[in-house]
């Protein structure tokens, strides 16, 4: 090689790399978040192997005071390596009602790793099992540096891997020509300082693939160019730079992603490719071409969501938002959140009155915010992404779609998404299994979604209807502007809200409100209100033999001559359960009246009593149904005049359904 | 007599024997009482003295209805678990109506009387049990051997499919493929009762035998009468619906309208036992005279 080619080569190299910078957009003039974990991700896929493999430059900046003499990344996909796997021993092989299919194994290998001073760090790679004893669990590894990164310095890794994907079950992998590529990439940890979170000291936070549960990294940019067939269709988190067409059949497709924590992307040769406009968001929808007529529900769901928080939480500061339909035999892969990308899930034929591509559009959005843009780790506490998040659902879906109709609107049989939240955790078997505030692995004995979702989705909606939407919308609004593109722990909301609440409610509440989170989040006791009892009593005239003037006098008669009466009434109402809520009575009384009764729901019992010339015809504890939290609703209320007709009603529907199956089975007689 | 006149003629028929239509009514909500009230018991004691139940009234509301079933759903499951038995009871109990009821329509110029009618009933019941045992066997032969072809077809039509849309369809095509054949089975279950009725046969497996020959022979009219007498209850069922949508079960007065409406609905279906009974009775007798 002569200096001339040199020179020409070195020209040619400043040429493309200042093309290749001219051409990149920058999305955040100031970034938003600390971006410690920066990567430039250069990866081809082989749609016929259903393979890919990457050339990967970590740049990662040590922002602790710790001298950092190891790394630890995540290498996601081998968690489909085979049956000995942590994710595979816990999940059985199925995730969310869908079965692994058969001999869909995945698998990635680093085959090189080296630092930027040319260290091959690569025979020092060493797997690590921080949650259990699983050594064949190969999700996990370490690697000593001779180097320390020192406080405030980076350090620059290439990484070279290769990967198999598997068939899509649990969020990543393949089916057909249809490719769901997330948790693909060798993937940094979270170095946690002393004093972050719940760390005492200086430590990796770099957790293994679990069956239930998600993930936790870092803010930064990704410089990501994927090659793959010509004629596919590609969608992924960032903004797209540009595409660039290859002489060998391929194209690749150049994406910016900034101040995100995650990166994930897909391929097909049958999305078809949808747009339309919110504001300064670009919606951009990949759906199956069978399902097209359906492409209008997830844009509307986003549209409405996208303002919902707009007005409610903040800004989505991102300019675009990719909503990505699952392929049929890829519905693994639906219903998940990445940075700037979601999958959602609609079916062919499927009306409206069913509002599942709705509520999982808006599910999976609302994550932008509450995992995306607040990156709380979700493996340790992921209540605060998906409880958080699941009660933003049964706000904008109740809202947007109606409280009684959110989630289905079919003749003769309605659902709203409180009641569905409500539904999963008052039917579970034992709603004491475990408190909400566990490790996402740990729930050993089920009740992961159960818990994590619904109960703490009730409990915010419980929160909400004792402090007031206005005082909850100032918590939210603050929770979110302190901890966005940070990694708040649960203890950071609960001083947010004992920040917040006191200042509109004064000592309402007490001084604090860790009374309600050690019940609910840190508890697993059950929160159920009775109306015990309703009494009336006529108050009638004493008889018998009384001293009067000093004369005997009989009475014989109860009977009020002057036609007057006078009841002593009581209610009597009860708390089940041992969690305690400020809550209150509602008496009302023949004549229309009623009244309002504090209760702070701290004894076992509370008796009200009347003396009034009417009865009491009904009573109910909680009247507002501010206690969504209350396993029984049922038992709120008392009446001493049960209606009748609703009874009726169901009887004779019952019976005509009853005899139409008789005469069904006639036909055979 | 062609296919329209027959239908023409077993609707007056039908609707002339109004004792009888009474009669059949009063069966069928005395079987379904017992059960209605017994699940009647469990809703008073389940809801008690709540007052979750007047969410009820503007339609199913769910939390309630869930509160319910988690703390009753086990007295409501054996409720539901004895339907089953009350459809066989039922089933037994019309095989011994159907020979009151053919017996009946086939004596044109008789006045209606109960004695007579149960003497029918009585006179067939144990032949038509007979036939019941026989189609219950082919009945279940049917399923299996239509479920083994076409649950291999589906597999194989739907097996590795990029989309659910030949999922759903060939799901269609299944039921439709397994709901016509077995039409034509009751079909020829019917004409086997008619035949039995009309020739007085002990023989019922040949009796099946003839029928079935009776039904392939004349599959055109058979089954045009079959399908436009089946018109009649599915233009019933329509306005039933159309009926219950408009009225609704919202208040004690819509509750009570919609009762008389539903228990009228199930005397057309009753009715509509009857109307087919004397069709299928016209139009054997046109087709095959009486030996």
């Amino acid at each position: 090689m002569n200096s001339t080619t040199n020179l020409f080569r070195c020209l040619l190299g400043l040429i493309v790399s200042v093309g290749s910078i001219e051409a990149r957009q920058v999305t955040f003039k100031d970034p938003l978040s600390p971006r410690i974990a920066n990567y430039a991700i250069s990866v081809k896929l082989d749609a016929e192997k259903k393979m890919i493999s990457g050339k990967e430059k970590l740049t990662w900046r040590n922002t602790s005071k710790d001298a950092i003499r190891e790394l630890q990344f995540h290498l996601y996909l081998n968690a489909f390596k085979n049956t000995e796997t942590t994710f595979m021993k816990e999940s059985g092989g199925r995730s969310r009602d869908i079965g692994m299919p058969e001999g869909g194994w995945g698998w990635i290998d680093v085959t090189s790793m080296r630092t930027a001073d040319g260290e091959n760090l690569t025979p020092r790679i060493e797997f690590i099992h921080p949650d259990d004893d699983n050594e064949k669990d190969q999700t996990v590894f370490r690697v000593p540096l001779t180097k320390p990164v020192l406080p405030g310095r980076t350090i620059e890794v290439d990484i070279e891997f290769r990967a198999l994907l598997p068939r899509i079950f649990a969020r990543t992998g393949y089916y057909q020509n249809y490719f769901f590529v997330s948790q693909w990439f060798p993937k940094i940890g979270v170095y946690e300082s002393a004093g972050q979170r719940y760390a005492t000291k200086g430590q990796w936070n770099c957790h293994q693939y679990h069956a239930t549960g998600e993930f936790y990294a870092d803010y930064g940019t990704y410089d990501v160019d994927m090659t793959v067939p010509k004629d596919y269709v590609v969608g992924a988190t960032g903004v797209l730079q540009r595409v660039q067409d290859n002489s060998d059949g391929t194209k690749t497709v150049f994406h910016r992603a900034e101040d995100v924590h995650d990166f994930a992307w897909t391929a097909s040769a049958s999305f078809v490719d949808m747009t339309e406009q919110w504001r300064h968001v670009k919606i951009r929808v990949l759906m199956q071409p069978q399902r097209v007529h359906q492409a209008q529900r997830y844009f509307q769901a986003a549209k409405a969501t996208l303002e919902y928080f707009d007005k409610h939480v903040g800004q989505y500061p991102y300019p675009n938002l990719t909503i990505v339909d699952p392929a049929y035999g890829g519905f693994g892969s639906g219903g998940m959140e990445y940075p700037t990308l979601i999958t959602a899930g609609s079916f062919w034929g499927l009306g409206p009155e069913l509002k599942f591509a709705e509520l999982v559009t808006e599910h999976e959005f609302g994550h932008q915010y509450w995992y995306g843009m607040v990156g709380n780790n979700e493996f340790e506490e992921a209540w605060l992404d998906e409880g958080i998040n699941s009660y933003y659902e049964v706000r904008i879906m109740n809202e947007t779609y109606g409280d009684r109709t959110s989630v289905a609107d079919l003749p003769g049989f309605q659902i709203g998404d409180l009641e569905n939240s409500r539904m999963s955790y008052t039917s579970m078997r034992n709603p004491k299994i475990c408190p909400v505030f566990t490790n996402s692995w740990e729930f050993k004995q089920g009740g992961y979604g159960n818990l994590v979702y619904q109960k703490a989705a009730i409990f915010m909606t419980t929160l909400d209807r004792l402090i007031g939407r206005a005082v909850m919308d100032t918590v939210m609004k603050t929770y979110f502007n302190r901890w966005k593109f940070k990694h708040p722990c649960s203890r950071d909301f609960i001083d947010v809200v004992n920040e917040i609440v006191p200042k509109y409610h004064g000592d309402r509440f007490g001084k604090d409100l860790n009374w309600f989170f050690d019940q609910v989040l840190y508890g697993t006791d059950v929160c159920d209100y009775e109306l015990t009892r309703i009494r009336n009593i006529e108050i009638q005239k004493p008889i018998g033999v009384f001293d009067r003037n000093g004369k005997k006098v009989t009475a014989a008669s109860r009977r009020d001559t002057t036609g007057s009466r006078l009841f002593e009434s009581s209610v009597v109402a009860s708390r089940l359960g041992e969690v305690k809520m400020p809550t209150s009575v509602l008496v009302h009384f023949d004549n229309g009246e009623e009244v309002w009764e504090s209760w702070d729901g701290q004894s076992r019992w509370v008796e009200f009593k009347y003396r009034r010339p009417e009865k009491i015809v009904w009573a109910k504890v909680d009247p507002d149904t501010v206690l969504t939290i209350d396993i029984n609703w049922m038992n709120n209320s008392c009446t001493t005049e049960p209606a009748g007709a609703p009874i009726w009603k169901y009887t004779v529907k019952f019976l005509f359904w009853l005899q139409n199956i008789l005469q069904l089975a006639a036909m055979i007689g | 007599m062609n296919v329209v006149s027959i239908f023409t003629f077993a609707l007056k028929r039908a609707t002339a024997e109004r004792r009888m239509l009474v009669l059949l009514y009063v069966i069928n909500v005395i079987v379904a009482a017992v059960l209605a009230l017994a699940f009647r018991s469990v809703l008073i004691s389940g809801f008690g003295f709540t007052m979750a139940t007047s969410e009820l009234m503007q339609g199913l509301n769910f939390n309630t209805f869930q509160e319910f079933m988690l703390k009753h759903g086990a007295e409501v499951g054996v409720i539901f678990s004895q339907i089953g038995w009350y459809a066989l009871l039922y089933i037994i109990i019309n095989t011994l109506l159907a020979g009151g009821i053919l017996a009946t329509l086939r004596e044109k110029e008789t006045r209606f009387t109960v004695r007579e009618f149960f003497a029918g009933c009585v006179t067939y019941f144990f032949r038509f049990f007979r036939l019941f045992l026989l189609f219950g066997i082919l009945l279940i032969l049917l399923a299996v051997i239509w479920m083994v072809v076409l649950g291999a077809l589906f597999s194989a039509v739907t097996a590795g499919g990029s989309s659910e849309v030949p999922y759903i369809v060939w799901t269609v095509v299944t039921v439709i493929l397994f709901f016509v054949p077995l039409m034509v089975l009751l079909v020829i279950a019917d004409y086997a009762k008619v035949g039995t009725v009309l020739s007085n046969t002990h023989a019922m497996v040949r009796a099946a035998w003839r029928s079935a020959k009776f039904v392939f022979r004349n599959f055109l009219k058979v089954m045009s009468l079959q399908l436009l007498m089946l018109l009649v209850p599915i233009a019933l069922f329509i306005i039933y619906v159309w009926l219950d949508l408009s009225i609704g079960m919202t208040t004690v007065t819509t509750i009570l309208v919609m009762f008389v409406i539903q228990q009228i609905f199930i005397l057309t279906r009753v009715w509509t036992r009857v109307f087919f009974f004397s069709g299928e009775l016209e139009l054997y007798s046109a087709l095959q005279p009486r030996r």
